[in-house]
């Protein structure tokens, strides 16, 4: 098998057509995936994608070209594409310059035993079919799907300025959907499980207690109502928070975004812009998050606090968004893969904890709604405008201070702003989850992130419902 | 370069049942821009080859990048072991058969795929000029245009092989207005057919209108509205509720709420829709479908009657019937069935009459989480990033920031009552403008 060509060369080869700044990314990613549908195996698919992509700057004018063909005359053409495209925007882009920064030369793997690409297909099928069936078990479930996701993520940086950097990730997990039917009504409810890990990951866990729970909830879920719309106290888990923080004000947060004065956030490093007790991190190497120790621009990604007892304190930036805005880099230049540019992106973002019980937090609440996230589909934000609107799946009514009634169809919209400001508890614990089966959208590109916090208690929630 | 038909005779010496190899060559030029000026201009070039294996009833699949680190032979033998290490599927009928297309002019366009950086680079800076001239408080947030030039070929092991080149572009823009302390925003993302197809005068003028409306935009109170859904959000939301309800294999695995509805009302009789793969212009045209199937035109719903699913080749051979030409999948992956242009039929009001006949409604242009929509259990919801509050017939004032939530399948069947005249296209779906009775909308 051929081995990762020489990039160094190519830096050179970029200087002289030209280019001031040269940045090229070798990627390559191994994924698995596995579906079991109702008891057969509905998928099983390996993914082998590698190439690379040149940055340039020619005459502070950006060029990128990709190309998944790795001889020599193929990444020269790459770089004649990248250089021909900075040229060819010339005095209609901006005048890009990047951020100093320490020449990293690293070689970094990420925490694993055992690889999961060395693991025979019969096991992961059989923990895939157990799974599947366990959760088949209860009367009233129609069909349950289970998956299985692998991934092994291996990236080079190297620069003209010289910067050499290599990270390896891998990355595992299994997700399970049961749909529930009942007098001609039908939900379903999801839950998974991933961790930056080896294969023993995997065997660690309990998945027919997963599966056996989530079927549960959408049987409970099927016979619920939808809770009536309007405003509530909420108390969110901290799924529920990670995806919370990460759409309604991460993205805003991101310093691209602030330079293209599209974010609520823009100007207002300083102010006041949530309740004094909420703090929000970004960083790169976390307990139950995406591993992350490396930007693709090669620079290191420490811990980035956003806000700071309720005070906005920086942006997310990578080298070019970092001297527009007059900052420090921040190690947040991401890119999905060899064929994208990188954007500012996220990497493990949450809220860090307070020093309430999850009894405590319910206490006080009269009427209200706990959100628990199984089941939960993502959300948006739309950061110009500051509005957010997410679903978040299973759900119960609080009652005097205890649990109810679980309700379904739940989806909370806001302002950004607003709801920070309304969060009037925090709990102890910080959880952080990360996901091999989705990540975060931006500008077309997808990428692996980590979300969290504790449990949050937020007032005034819009909550969307019959 | 891959020799494809030697790949697939390789793979019957190997212990292969049947194979289906397809390879995907594209070029994407782009440029974007932030504020006034390019911030990116990209060329990107891929190879890939996907290879699908049947060993009896077992099943197995890889693909990748086609380069100097893989070797396709192995990619090969990597399919044939997972599907030897595999559990028997005992409905599966082997790998489609009966590859063929139909031909479309115009799906693929000379222009569009020669359309160079500089190109693009003239198009963004127009865009920016249009916002800027439009209107002073005005300016662009982001602008980005993309043309993508791609060619894919499918082979299997029954000596049949399909192929086709066609074009597409990307257009996305957003615009902010600033007036005093009053702050809005306002963009779209498109997709189209040819570079031409992208008006962007009228693109940039509605966008910059819309932006300026946005500076009055407001919540509204909770309670229940008329939903007025411009055609493109409706398209998408289509996409999300009935695309996959009408998907033969979630029919098939019991998670559709249409099983066992074929033949039986589902919408009210002035509803119809009609897959119509074969219009160039519909970014969802294509000439045959993931397996190289030839796609067709046909009812899915006829006056309210559910007249079929859609299948792809496995799902139709479980029912003993003929693939629709709807399968979807990456590459080296089994198939599921989706729309390719699923089209809401017309009706007769033109937008302005739908909007005169609203006594109290949202007129809804854009939405954030919509796809966050269930097609299970029905609930449809969204929140309002632009929209306007009707009363009486006439546009009031921009709304934004409020949740609407309604149930998909009784929409269908009782509450949307009127559809406009002219069709917009999303990527795989298409709607005019329509009217729902009577929704809930989460705000103040």
């Amino acid at each position: 098998m051929a081995e990762i060509p020489d990039l160094e060369k190519f830096l050179t080869y970029a200087e002289k057509l030209g280019a001031e700044h040269v940045t090229i990314r070798f990627n390559n990613t191994k994924y698995e995936l596995i579906s079991v549908v109702n008891g057969v195996v509905s998928e099983y698919t390996y993914t082998d994608m590698s190439g690379i992509g040149v940055s340039v700057l020619v005459g502070k004018s950006p060029g990128f070209s990709s190309t998944n063909s790795l001889d020599d005359n193929s990444i020269k053409k790459a770089v004649e594409e990248a250089v021909n495209a900075a040229k060819a925007v010339k005095g209609k882009s901006y005048e890009i310059e990047l951020a100093d920064v320490k020449a990293a030369k690293d070689k970094v793997v990420g925490p694993y035993k055992v690889c999961p690409f060395d693991i025979d297909e019969k096991e992961k099928i059989e923990i895939l079919m157990n799974t599947n069936k366990a959760a088949r078990e209860l009367d009233g479930i129609k069909s349950t799907t289970t998956r299985l996701g692998l991934e092994l993520d291996r990236r080079v940086i190297v620069s003209n300025d010289g910067i050499n950097v290599e990270v390896t990730t891998r990355l595992v997990g299994l997700s399970h959907i049961s749909v529930a039917g009942e007098a001609g009504s039908m939900e379903r409810v999801w839950d998974s499980r991933s961790q930056s890990a080896g294969f023993e990951f995997i065997r660690s866990q309990n998945w027919n207690e997963m599966a056996m729970e989530v079927s549960k909830m959408a049987l409970e879920l099927v016979k619920a109502s939808a809770p009536k719309a309007g405003k509530y106290t909420v108390v969110l888990h901290p799924d529920v928070v990670g995806l919370l923080i990460h759409e309604a004000f991460g993205h805003a947060s991101e310093g691209d975004t602030v330079y293209a004065n599209a974010s609520v956030l823009a100007n207002r490093i300083g102010e006041d812009i949530a309740a004094r007790e909420v703090s929000v991190v970004d960083e790169g190497v976390i307990e139950g998050g995406y591993f992350f120790p490396y930007d693709d621009e090669g620079v290191p990604k420490g811990k980035t606090y956003i806000v700071k007892d309720g005070k906005l304190t920086g942006y997310l930036t990578s080298r070019a968004v970092a001297k527009a805005l007059n900052m420090s880099p921040t190690g947040n230049a991401r890119a999905q893969d060899f064929r994208n540019q990188v954007l500012v992106r996220q990497t493990n973002y949450y809220i860090e904890p307070g020093d309430m019980s999850f009894e405590e937090l319910l206490e006080d609440v009269d009427y209200g709604i706990y959100i628990t996230g199984k089941g939960a589909g993502g959300g948006e934000v739309n950061p110009a405008a500051g509005t957010f609107t997410f679903g978040v799946g299973y759900s119960r009514l609080i009652r005097d201070g205890e649990l109810a009634e679980p309700v379904r169809g739940v989806t909370l919209t806001g302002m950004i702003l607003d709801v920070l400001k309304n969060v009037d508890g925090l709990g102890k614990s910080l959880e952080i989850r990360t996901s091999v089966f989705g990540g975060c959208g931006k500008g077309g590109q997808r990428v692996r992130v980590g979300d969290g916090g504790p449990y949050v208690r937020v007032r005034n929630m819009i909550v969307g419902g019959r | 370069m891959v020799d494809i038909e030697s790949l697939v005779k390789r793979a019957e010496d190997l212990g292969a049942s049947d194979v289906r190899i397809t390879v995907i060559k594209s070029k994407r030029k782009s440029v974007s821009s932030v504020g006034e000026k390019i911030y990116q201009s990209n060329v990107v070039t891929s190879y890939n080859i996907g290879i699908f294996v049947s060993v009896g009833k077992r099943i197995g699949g890889t693909s990748a990048t086609v380069n100097e680190l893989v070797n396709v032979e192995d990619l090969l033998l990597k399919a044939i072991k997972i599907a030897k290490n595999s559990p028997e599927d005992k409905d599966w009928p082997g790998i489609a058969r009966g590859l063929s297309k139909v031909s479309i002019s115009g799906v693929h366009d000379k222009k569009t795929a020669e359309t160079t950086i500089e190109g693009l680079a003239d198009a963004v800076m127009r865009s920016c000029e249009l916002v800027t001239s439009y209107d002073k408080r005005l300016k662009p947030i982001s602008t980005g245009i993309a043309v993508v030039e791609s060619e894919t070929k499918i082979v299997n092991s029954y000596d049949e092989s399909v192929s086709s080149a066609e074009t597409s572009v990307m257009f996305s823009a957003s615009v902010k207005s600033k007036d005093g302390i009053k702050e809005g925003s306002y963009g779209e993302n498109r997709i189209f057919r040819r570079i031409d197809d992208i008006r962007l005068k009228d693109l940039m003028e509605n966008i910059s209108r819309r932006a300026l409306d946005a500076l009055d935009a407001r919540q509204i109170g909770t309670g229940s509205y008329d939903l007025v859904f411009e055609g493109l959000l409706f398209s998408r939301v289509l996409e999300v509720m009935l695309g996959p309800a009408i998907s033969a294999y979630n029919v098939q695995m019991n998670r559709s709420p249409l099983k066992d509805m074929l033949e039986s009302e589902i919408a009210a009789d002035h509803i119809s829709f009609v897959e119509r793969p074969h219009e160039a212009q519909y970014p969802g045209a294509r000439e045959f479908d993931s397996e190289g199937i030839a796609t067709k035109t046909f009812h899915v719903v006829e006056k309210g009657v559910l007249r079929s699913f859609i299948y792809d080749y496995y799902t139709a051979s479980k029912e003993g019937r003929e693939s629709t030409g709807n399968a979807w999948g990456g590459l080296g992956q089994r198939t599921t069935p989706g729309p390719n242009n699923i089209v809401l039929m017309p009706g007769d009001a033109t937008e302005d009459e739908i909007i005169e006949e609203t006594k109290r409604g949202v007129l809804i242009c854009t939405s954030i989480g919509y796809w966050l929509s269930n097609y299970i259990s029905g609930q449809l919801n969204g929140t309002i990033s632009h929209g306007y509050l009707i009363e009486n017939g006439e546009i009031k004032h921009a709304v934004k920031g409020v949740a609407f939530s309604d149930n998909f399948y009784e929409v269908l069947k009782s509450k949307l009552d009127l559809i406009g005249k002219k069709l917009i296209p999303s990527s795989r779906m298409a709607s005019p403008m329509v009217r729902i009775r009577g929704s809930t909308i989460a705000g103040l």
